[in-house]
């Protein structure tokens, strides 16, 4: 008896984990550059209990396969890496990687990737995110400049009045073998891992790291409707485990009812 | 007496089992690749002891007890998984892989060769392709290594394309008769220990790129099998009440002095 309790508990831990993940990635639904994530479950050990029946009438011996669970548990929450809906922002300094690429940052002094191509100018005309981050390495937009151009092969060159070039330079792309193995610190920020390995540098344009497309804004990955969809069978999971959870305690309570 | 009391017992136990199994079954009603267990019962017959009594007391010709005959008491006999196809979800996941069939892949772990209907595959930092557990899937009949940023393709054999190079197979196979498999936890099954049976490949089986393949778990069934659980245990439990107050009766009833 105790046993379906607990099992059917594991149950309700792992569908609020679940609605976790959801509210999560819905909450994130207009952040620029947000992966959305998804928890997935594994079942628990087994016990294997062999039931020693007594011999029946014709001498049969009764069989032992008989295996019983205890439960379910999540076993990672990974972050998807498709590309979302872009949106043209118009903004010289919005850019968004088709492709697999990540913008290197600094933050305090540490190399962080993001996908969230919003930067700005800070007070010294370096580019850096809406945080404040530079991006990697640093490009310094001269006092006189009028106009700022990103090709798709990622130079990005600063114009005076006259289109004549004052500076460029070439923004690198980071990628990882395994994305999903990056460690997500907020701030639309992630960090390498063992997991996902060291950042390849490439260059835009080349094997699949992704061109950068100026003007534009890489929305949030989020499907509403995959979430909605979650968020409805996440909850009624949740409500059958609990009534797995009543019946077992109903039981319990008729066990006690045996001796009056 | 004693004959109703213990058959109400294994009965009891008999649904608490029957609990647990579909407690795990709800719990398990998220997880990818899931296959839902159903336990079997089985009657186990005992002949009345009244058979051993002179078979001729009777009364006005009718026989004074029962025809000798056998009583079926309810045993848990075996858990059979239910290796029916599961509802597949889109998840857009390029290495997210569904099979529609019969048909597992292999999981190599420190254990030996495993089985799972979970194609929920990741990259390791060195690009081998794994579980979400870290154990390498057989591809051609050992693990297999991606190109970083690839761009894989897998087509409806489970062969494998990484831009546009073809890197191998999915090793996916199936046995004459999926009972032989047991489950370990993890979304995984391997062969009993007591049974030699050969793999063989999978032949009817489509793989879906893009896709996983949910529990097999149907909720009503599973509600309707609480329900019968619970009243069964309720019933079981009236029996031991009556016998127990049979039994003080008697004791009462006999023993009293007149």
């Amino acid at each position: 008896m105790m046993r379906s309790l607990w099992t059917a508990a594991s149950g309700m831990m792992a569908m609020q984990m679940n609605i976790d993940v959801t509210s999560n990635n819905l909450a994130n639904v207009s952040t620029t550059g947000f992966k959305k994530s998804r928890a997935e479950f594994e079942d628990l050990m087994y016990q294997t209990m062999k039931i020693a029946g007594a011999a029946n009438a014709a001498g049969d011996r009764i069989p032992t396969g008989l295996q019983v669970g205890m439960g379910v548990r999540p076993v990672t929450v990974h972050k998807e890496f498709t590309t979302g809906a872009f949106q043209n922002t118009g903004n010289p300094l919005d850019l968004a990687i088709e492709g697999d690429g990540f913008f290197q940052v600094d933050v305090n002094g540490e190399f962080a990737y993001t996908r969230a191509g919003a930067f700005k100018l800070d007070n010294e005309g370096r580019v850096v995110t809406a945080n404040g981050y530079a991006l990697q390495p640093e490009f310094n937009v001269p006092q006189e400049t009028q106009n700022i151009v990103v090709t798709e092969q990622g130079r990005i060159v600063a114009m005076d009045k006259f289109g004549e070039e004052l500076d460029g330079m070439d923004i690198p792309l980071f990628t990882f073998v395994n994305p999903p193995g990056l460690n997500s610190v907020g701030r639309n920020l992630f960090l390498p891992t063992e997991a996902s390995g060291d950042p390849i540098e490439g260059v835009p344009g080349e094997e699949n790291v992704g061109t950068i497309a100026q003007g534009f804004l890489e929305g949030s990955n989020v499907d509403m409707v995959e979430e909605m969809v979650r968020l409805i069978t996440g909850q009624r999971a949740y409500e059958i485990n609990s009534k797995a959870i009543m019946t077992s305690d109903q039981m319990l309570q008729t066990a006690n009812q045996i001796k009056r | 007496m004693q004959t109703s009391m213990y058959n109400a017992l294994f009965g009891a136990l008999t649904q608490e089992h029957r609990l647990a199994n579909t407690a795990n079954n709800l719990a398990n009603v998220n997880t990818t690749g899931y296959k839902r267990e159903t336990m079997a019962f089985r009657d186990v017959f005992i002949r009345f002891g009244h058979g051993l009594l002179d078979p001729i007391s009777a009364i006005n010709e009718k026989s004074l007890l029962p025809v000798p005959d056998e009583m079926a008491q309810a045993r848990i006999a075996l858990t059979n998984i239910d290796f029916s196809q599961g509802s597949v979800k889109e998840t857009g996941n390029p290495l997210d892989v569904a099979l529609q069939g019969e048909g597992f892949f292999k999981v190599r772990t420190l254990e030996g060769d495993f089985y799972t209907r979970n194609g929920n595959f990741h990259l390791t930092p060195d690009g081998e392709l794994v579980t979400s557990q870290g154990f390498p899937v057989l591809v051609d009949g050992g693990p297999v290594n991606l190109e970083p940023n690839a761009r894989v393709i897998i087509g409806p054999e489970g062969d494998i394309q990484a831009n546009g190079d073809p890197v191998g197979n999915f090793e996916l196979v199936t046995f004459d008769d999926l009972q032989v498999l047991e489950k370990l936890g993890q979304n995984m099954f391997r062969l009993r220990p007591d049974v030699q049976v050969a793999e063989q490949p999978a032949d009817n089986v489509t793989v879906t790129q893009g896709y996983l393949e949910g529990a097999n778990v149907e909720v009503v069934g599973e509600m309707v099998s609480m329900i019968e659980a619970q009243r069964s245990f309720e019933a079981y439990q009236k029996v031991m009440h009556t016998a127990q107050e049979a039994d003080q009766k008697l004791i009462r009833e006999v023993a009293s002095p007149r």
